[in-house]
């Protein structure tokens, strides 16, 4: 058992803000700590203004006894940029981003990365058995995350739980990781649920994922069958991920399409389909660029589909006897429409599809249960707030959003 | 009504079910009802579930572990630690190590196991806990459910069998001593130490405790390690009985 516990407040949105609270409330001998750029500098999703902050540091110190750290670290070393490029690639939905390209954002998250600097020393003087933080793979709780996990010290996430008024707490990297889908996958098996909700669940489920957003803007068909399907992942999304916190591990599309057809031989015909998503990321065009110039020549030609061919997903994976994933949840979309997949990334759903039990369960007929422990989602990992805790998250959320609003009315009117 | 709204204080997501009116299967106040309801999705992909039954009460007719015998391929402990006897009741042989077996099977009707009798069931007796523990940890190192009342004997039993095994789900019968009713809340915050959550008040007189990775996923070492212990009040299933992903 713990002896004593910091809980980082690296996040001053409405649920990590409440969920530290109640962290500290319910954690004997813990406290909360939080680095004093958290209050000057934005993180990523952060709209708020600084009076604001300003005004929450101050009940923060005042009535709940939240330690400050000031800033001393003035450098990043290379390896210590992830949680930067995290934070700037998913900020400005680039992955292409750089110092040059977006000065006044690499800088504010760059002051957070130095700023966890000073937490880990903080931590490394108080001897800390355990540790919360929110998210760990931000600017301001990168290194904090490495520091834990290379010196043994019990970590635990918290997280956003969507609509159900309460908050996450994840013993492992939240990243749809191996390890994650481990956690489903013994909830699945030992937990406690009503049959008839687990099945409602399901099937709303299935249906959420075969009519996504992206399947019902693509519509276009595929122009032959292929051997061979790969889906491609975003990079901006995946490009910074630890594979010593989260066990999974990026491979930018060329590596990957590379080696899947290493394993499947030159002699077969692919289709390579970019995430519809990546079509946001200002750097895509350079990635295709990549992907047609690094990979080798076939005896069949690969058909590309950029993020700007509205191509049915669906209707791919359909024309394609083996469909092939790294990271990507179309994996999940291809095992419900019956395709064997072959999924290369370690993830929650590869986890789950290759594992014995789940197949002798559904007697080999994967397709019609897979989606049966991902639907418990809702609940998992799920601590409630109390009803007063939901009413001053919605009052917090409501600020947040104002400031939200406020902010891309400013920045349209800028534009006009 | 005083006793929901005293326990729901602490416990804000307690369910509390009356099952006297509707009976059970082998019980007269609807416990087997419950625990087969709770633990029917658990059962279902468990094909072979261990149960241990400390201390039967004399009130009570059969063994609540009699339901799981017709349903599912069960293997029950039934424990008298008065005279330290263990019937190790099972369909298929159920055998334990390290311990005396002994034919005097003439106090049977302290088990009030029915089906239990078929094929191999046996009677062992045992000296001490510890011994009774590391016996049954090599039998299996995993048990669904225990149930046992709310006496001295029973639970420190249970505190022992914690130590060395996995359980999953507690029922604690007849915790109604003390103010309204309301129970021993010592064994609840024990419980609450070891990663269990206080799920449901039957009858307003027993306790059922799930391991939380049974109610949410988080797993119950963890909660330990990390002295989460009251957390365990804010872990509930969904109030509105949707497990739907958020969009």
């Amino acid at each position: 058992m713990v002896n004593s516990t910091a809980i980082i407040l690296n996040d001053l949105r409405s649920v990590p803000l409440l969920t530290a609270l109640k962290l500290n409330r319910n954690i004997p001998s813990s406290y909360l700590v939080a680095h004093a750029s958290i209050f000057e500098c934005k993180e990523y999703a952060d709209h708020t203004n600084i009076l604001w902050k300003l005004v929450l540091k101050f009940v923060f110190v005042v009535f709940f006894g939240l330690k400050i750290i000031r800033p001393r670290v003035k450098d990043l070393a290379e390896d210590e940029m992830m949680g930067v490029w995290s934070s700037l690639f998913s900020i400005t939905e680039d992955s292409g981003a750089t110092e040059e390209k977006y000065p006044k954002i690499y800088h504010q998250i760059a002051k957070l990365a130095m700023g966890s600097k000073d937490v880990i020393d903080y931590l490394m003087y108080n001897k800390n058995d355990s540790v919360f933080i929110f998210n760990g793979r931000t600017a301001s709780s990168y290194l904090i995350t490495k520091f834990c996990v290379t010196n043994n010290i019990l970590l635990c996430y918290y997280e956003y739980a969507g609509h159900c008024n309460g908050f996450r707490l994840f013993p492992v990297a939240p990243h749809a990781s191996g390890s994650l889908g481990e956690l489903i996958y013994n909830y699945y098996i030992y937990g406690v649920y009503n049959i008839a909700d687990l099945k409602d669940a399901s099937v709303k489920y299935i249906e959420s994922k075969l009519n996504s957003d992206f399947a019902k803007n693509n519509k276009k068909k595929p122009s032959k069958k292929y051997d061979v399907a790969i889906f491609l992942s975003s990079d901006f999304e995946y490009t910074s991920i630890d594979p010593d916190i989260c066990g999974v591990t990026w491979n930018d599309g060329v590596k990957f399409c590379r080696s899947v057809i290493e394993k499947y031989g030159e002699h077969l015909s692919y289709a390579i389909r970019c995430h519809p998503n990546s079509i946001k990321d200002p750097n895509w065009i350079n990635l295709i660029v990549e992907l047609r110039n690094g990979l080798p020549l076939l005896k069949y030609e690969i058909d590309l589909y950029g993020p700007d061919v509205a191509v049915d997903s669906h209707e791919l994976i359909l024309a394609a006897d083996l469909v092939v994933t790294d990271l990507s949840t179309i994996s999940m979309d291809a095992i419900l429409l019956g395709k064997p997949v072959d999924i290369f990334g370690n993830t929650d759903i590869k986890h789950i599809y290759t594992d014995p039990w789940m197949n002798s369960y559904s007697e080999n007929n994967i397709q019609a249960t897979i989606a049966e422990p991902f639907s418990l989602q809702h609940n998992f990992l799920v601590f409630r707030f109390s009803k007063v805790e939901k009413i001053v998250c919605f009052l917090l959320f409501a600020v947040h959003r104002s400031f939200a609003k406020y902010e891309s009315w400013s920045v349209s009117c800028c534009r006009k | 009504m005083l006793q929901k709204i005293i326990l729901r204080n602490y416990w804000p997501f307690l369910r509390f079910v009356n099952l006297k009116g509707l009976g059970g299967f082998y019980s007269r106040s609807g416990e087997d009802v419950l625990l087969a309801s709770i633990l029917f999705s658990h059962v279902i992909k468990n094909s072979s579930i261990k149960i241990i039954e400390i201390n039967k009460p004399e009130s009570y007719p059969y063994s609540l572990a009699n339901v799981f015998f017709e349903f599912c391929a069960c293997t029950a402990m039934l424990i008298n630690t008065r005279n330290r006897l263990i019937f190790a009741a099972a369909k298929n042989a159920a055998e334990l190590s390290g311990l005396k077996s002994t034919n005097d099977i003439s106090s049977k009707d302290t088990y009030g196991c029915l089906n239990a009798y078929v094929n191999d069931s046996k009677l062992y007796e045992y000296s001490s806990n510890e011994q009774l523990v590391i016996s049954m940890s090599k039998y299996s190192m995993e048990y669904s459910l225990v149930i046992l009342s709310a006496e001295i004997e029973s639970i420190q039993l249970l505190s022992e069998l914690l130590g060395g095994l996995k359980i999953y789900c507690i029922i604690v019968l007849n915790n109604n001593s003390g103010f309204f009713s309301c129970g021993n809340t010592e064994i609840r915050n024990t419980l609450a130490q070891k990663g269990f959550v206080f799920h449901t008040r039957l009858n307003g007189n027993d306790d059922l405790f799930v391991l939380s990775e049974m109610v949410n996923g988080f797993p119950s070492n963890v909660s330990a390690q990390l002295n989460i212990d009251s957390l365990m009040r804010w872990v509930s299933p969904p109030p509105d009985s949707d497990y739907t992903v958020p969009k």
